[in-house]
């Protein structure tokens, strides 16, 4: 289930919360849009949970083992892992410790399908989080019209296989040696 | 001059903050290098919250069966 924090980008349309019933209006609203079929629930104003759980994490994810512990906590998402951590835990009867702590962030995913979070808050919620975190409003701007092309690679939630990994990896290092080769050209 | 804001007061607005800054983004890079947060095998804090339907959901009534908990903004 979802636990629904403060506004991480609030702008002209969504400004920050000042109230609980607005907080409570902004999680309706997301999963309406979103079309969410879990529950979302919404923490106080204040972020009790949040911080108790997080500290203030921006979008963490925790996994509670049967006995309620904290059996995988993957402080951004990072879906393949999760999946990873999800069905080890079953494995084990729900009970117990699956994969840990993740510390790997969900990048390309955030970009590809993440522009639309900013951009309920507004065009200055999208402006500041460029300005906040070096580009970021303009890549998910443009991860999202490329998401037909990038999805498939992007929105996984289970791991690439190796091969497809190697060749990635292999397909950037030549791009990037071919880059460099035409900087070099042009300069020298 | 004085600041006469609540402690309380002015958590609430660090927390809801207006503007997105910099300095945001750099507190969560901090924290993942520190790993903050409830570590796997420690106990899962109790929580209560009410759901966007209404309902009153506690992580007490749900023991027995594994959770999943994910915070995000929605922005």
């Amino acid at each position: 289930m979802d636990v629904f924090i403060h506004q991480a980008h609030p702008g002209e349309v969504r400004h920050h919360y000042t109230t609980f019933e607005d907080k409570l209006a902004g999680a309706q609203e997301y999963k309406q849009q979103e079309e969410l079929p879990w529950p979302v629930l919404v923490d106080d104003l204040a972020g009790t949970a949040h911080l108790e759980y997080s500290r203030g994490m921006a979008d963490p994810t925790f996994l509670i083992d049967a006995d309620g512990r904290v059996a995988f906590y993957g402080m951004w998402t990072h879906a393949p892992t999760l999946n990873r951590a999800i069905v080890e835990l079953l494995d084990k009867g729900g009970r117990g410790q699956a994969v840990g702590l993740d510390r790997t962030p969900h990048l390309l995913a955030s970009f590809v399908d993440g522009y639309r979070g900013p951009r309920r808050g507004g065009r200055r919620g999208v402006l500041e989080y460029d300005l906040g975190a070096g580009g970021a409003g303009s890549l998910s701007f443009l991860g999202n019209k490329a998401k037909r092309l990038l999805g498939p690679l992007a929105l996984r939630s289970t791991p690439l296989p190796r091969k497809t990994r190697l060749a990635l990896g292999l397909g950037f290092a030549t791009f990037l040696l071919l880059l460099v080769s035409l900087v070099a050209a042009v300069v020298g | 001059m004085t600041d006469t804001t609540a402690p309380d007061d002015r958590q609430l607005k660090k927390y809801n903050y207006e503007h997105f800054w910099l300095k945001h983004f750099l507190a969560d890079i901090g924290r993942t290098f520190k790993g903050a947060g409830v570590r796997p095998g420690e106990k899962a804090p109790e929580f209560e919250m009410p759901s966007t339907d209404g309902e009153q959901v506690s992580l007490r009534t749900l023991h027995g069966e594994p959770v999943l908990l994910h915070f995000g903004s929605g922005t």
